[in-house]
């Protein structure tokens, strides 16, 4: 193997492989990135074997072939090499790399190809084409709702689910949840649904542009994929039932107030800095065309008065604020919509006008003193 | 402002606590004592008049009786000085409500306040030594000062029955001669450490640069050298003793339980520690479980959990997975712990989506209720009737689950 290559390509495709490369891996061929060239291009596999990305860039071929080489090397080496073109060479029968850059060079061992897990192949499966930046948004408004509780593994993951035109995203770890839906334009013939790892989501949303060109994605009984013209990410799926979320969303409300995202939002974040200990949770009092954000805390007390348009009956009801201001942040709307159905029951928020996205907060239960 | 803080001491306490019952063994040597029946025991507490002879605590048994022929032994009464503990503290409770039990013998009080009411501090100081002499048979040492460290300090200086006062001009002429080791905070590490930076008495703790502290020791170093100097600003903090760390428990094994058993002894652990847990208002966020088996092979791994918990559930589903990661099914286990640390009391309870974990919370506290009012076994987990369970199966269920009793039995 023997090819040039530019310094900010091959930072470029390092950084995206090297998230799905588990370093401490036992199995030291798991340490490292795959390096395989074929015609003039370059492709860079990082895998941990549930989740495999894969990078092309364009370089200059001399002769073709493949090597592992060491990420905790390879990774911090090629971001200090100086902006010159960079000349890699395999020696042939053994794994180690030269590179070789203006009149200097650094020789690194590696690991043989053979063993590296590989893309897994497609076989056939449901594909649908999303704007990469309409992507990344919806992954944005429902990652933040992803449990990180390895023991319950369903909850760690995001549902991917596509009826007719409507693609559905919907995380939760039960103490919220989001719901995000998007209309596509083709239509799927058989409805499909998927559990994917928010890990892998949360690549796929680090590494898609902020470009309208599209994403595809293709859902398959155990992978799904993610494919743009230089990259792709495969990843297992996560095994297990869904929760029957559809059943959770309140339909009525007693309580309905519309306010500015952003004032609720720091009022809250004020508030929670009083209620560092434990669970940080303030109260919320819904009143005639007011909501009041509360805490009172052995470190002292706080109250700020927000005006809003508030329907139906006074309520009171208590929130964990880290939790409120991840949902807030994630509504991506200058206004509002929160309705209630009672102090002991979820919250719906809601974008104002905006009926593709909702989250449910569940509210905590008053501290006894 | 300056502060009125007291230390109350008892004198002998342990030791006291059985001449004030036994109007026989006042003036005598009274030695408290692990087990004198066994030699290797301890002398846990003696009176002033067994220490005449020689006798401290820490002796053995034997040296105890060779330095005290004539001493009396006594095996320790640990509900009885909890007893007399709870009845003194009421006392200290009728003068004021800040009120810092510091050990079963000794407690804070900041009595600042009472200047109007109850007098001056030394005033207040005889009530309350008269009042658990006559109410409670007890002597106690008081001493008086601006803060903790004083009051510590002045009742340490004259014992038994003392009264001390000390202020803050008091300390060069009073503290500063005495060794270091004697300072509150100092222990035998520290006054090693102190040693070789030849700083023998109190007076060269108080006149070494607290900068060189402060590097070599952190914090500390800084906290010593300002009590050396008679400062120290903590509150008497009425709470101070109640404030639970962890709760756990651990069990030896009857014999070697390997992989299967050693689960369901964990459900029997997990269900009591998350069942105190939840008597005492607490949950916890970290799962510690300590494995050791006949040949002293032990292993303690702790896990963070995703939130507050006091459900046996989530405690017994971190320990499996503790149990998994750093134990190997085959080897045996003698002994098992498992411990709820990383509490918080009075947490506010964060609901959840789906119900399951209300629905076992409200399994798990009737369970609890169940138990408070027909006994420890009236319920438990079925797995507990197989081999393993060690609480519950011990005894054949002799009144079996009334669900499963479709027909009246003769007994």
């Amino acid at each position: 193997m023997k090819f040039n290559a530019s310094k900010p390509a091959l930072m470029h495709a390092i950084n995206a492989v090297q998230k799905a490369v588990s370093p401490r891996s036992p199995l030291p061929v798991l340490t490292g990135i795959l390096f395989e060239v074929t015609g003039n291009r370059l492709y860079l596999t990082g895998s941990d074997t549930e989740l495999t990305i894969q990078c092309n860039i364009e370089v200059e071929t001399e002769t073709e072939g493949a090597i592992v080489l060491p990420i905790r090397y390879i990774s911090d080496l090629v971001r200090s090499l100086p902006d010159i073109p960079i000349q890699f060479n395999s020696i042939p029968g053994s794994t180690s790399v030269i590179i070789t850059y203006g009149t200097s060079q650094v020789s690194i061992h590696g690991y043989e190809p053979e063993q590296y897990p590989r893309l897994p192949s497609i076989n056939r499966g449901t594909g649908i084409q999303v704007p990469q930046d309409e992507l990344k948004e919806m992954l944005r408004q429902v990652l933040f709702a992803v449990s990180n509780d390895e023991t319950r593994p369903v909850f760690t993951g995001v549902l991917m689910q596509v009826d007719g035109k409507q693609f559905r995203l919907v995380a939760t770890d039960t103490y919220r949840l989001a719901m995000k839906n998007y209309q596509l334009e083709e239509e799927i013939e058989q409805p499909v649904r998927a559990i994917i790892p928010g890990k892998t989501l949360g690549e796929v949303a680090r590494l898609t542009g902020n470009t309208e060109e599209k994403i595809s994605i293709i859902l398959e009984e155990n992978h799904a994929f993610f494919s743009t013209a230089d990259l792709k990410i495969a990843s297992r799926l996560i095994a297990g039932q869904y929760p029957p979320y559809e059943q959770v969303i309140p339909r009525e409300f007693v309580t309905r107030t519309r306010v500015t995202t952003r004032e609720i939002m720091d009022a809250t974040e004020r508030a929670s800095l009083l209620a560092r200990d434990g669970y940080p949770v303030v109260k919320f009092t819904l009143q005639e065309n007011s909501c009041v954000v509360s805490v009172q805390t052995q470190a002292g007390w706080i109250r700020e008065e927000i005006s809003g348009l508030v329907e139906g009956e006074p309520l009171e009801i208590w929130f964990n604020a880290r939790y409120m201001s991840e949902s807030l942040r994630a509504l991506n709307s200058d206004e509002l919509c929160l309705e209630l159905t009672g102090p002991l029951s979820a919250a719906v928020l809601r974008p104002a006008g905006d009926d593709s996205y909702l989250s449910l907060l569940l509210p905590a239960k008053p501290p006894k003193d | 402002m300056s502060r009125a803080i007291m230390l109350v001491d008892m004198n002998a306490f342990f030791a006291s606590v059985h001449q004030a019952l036994d109007p026989a063994l006042r003036g005598r040597p009274v030695i408290v004592a692990g087990d004198p029946a066994r030699r290797h025991g301890v002398v846990l507490a003696a009176s002033y008049e067994a220490r005449a002879r020689g006798v401290k605590t820490g002796l053995t048994v034997a040296e105890a009786r060779l330095a005290c022929p004539g001493g009396i032994f006594i095996k320790p009464q640990h509900e009885l000085y909890v007893d007399f503990s709870a009845r003194i503290l009421r006392i200290l409770h009728d003068f004021t409500p800040l009120v810092e039990p510091f050990s079963i013998d000794e407690a804070f009080l900041d009595v600042t306040g009472c200047y109007k009411l109850l007098g001056s501090p030394v005033e207040i100081a005889r009530q309350l030594k008269e009042r658990i002499r006559r109410e409670v048979g007890i002597t106690c040492s008081v001493g008086i000062g601006p803060n903790k460290l004083l009051a510590k300090m002045a009742a340490e200086l004259q014992k038994p029955d003392g009264l001390t006062v000390l202020t803050p001009e008091d300390v060069p002429r009073r503290l500063w001669p005495l060794p270091v080791r004697e300072l509150f905070g100092v222990g035998p590490r520290y006054e090693e450490h102190l040693r070789k930076l030849n700083i023998h008495t109190i007076g060269d703790l108080a006149c070494f640069p607290v900068d060189i502290l402060k590097r070599r020791f952190g914090v500390y170093g800084e906290t010593l050298w300002l009590f050396a100097r008679g400062i120290d600003h903590s509150p008497v903090d009425p709470g101070s003793l109640k404030q639970v760390k962890s709760i756990g428990q651990q069990i030896t094994l009857p014999r070697d339980y390997r992989g299967e058993e050693i689960r369901v002894v964990l459900w029997e652990l997990a269900d009591r520690v998350a069942r105190r847990a939840r008597t005492g208002g607490y949950a916890g966020k970290t799962v510690i479980l300590s494995l050791k088996d006949s040949h002293f092979n032990w292993l303690s791994r702790r896990k963070t959990l995703p939130c507050y918990t006091s459900l046996a559930e989530d405690i017994h589903r971190a320990a499996m997975d503790l149990l998994e990661r750093h134990w190997s099914p085959r080897w045996p286990v003698r002994l098992v712990g498992l411990a709820l640390g990383g509490l918080a009391a009075r947490l506010p309870e964060q609901l959840t989506l789906f119900g399951q974990r209300e629905k076992r919370q409200k399994a798990e506290q009737v369970c609890d209720n169940i138990k408070k009012r027909y006994g420890e076994k009236a319920i438990f987990r079925a797995v507990s009737l197989t081999r393993a369970g060690v609480f519950y199966a011990a005894e054949p269920p002799d009144t079996a689950p009334s669900f499963l009793m479709k027909m009246p039995r003769d007994r």
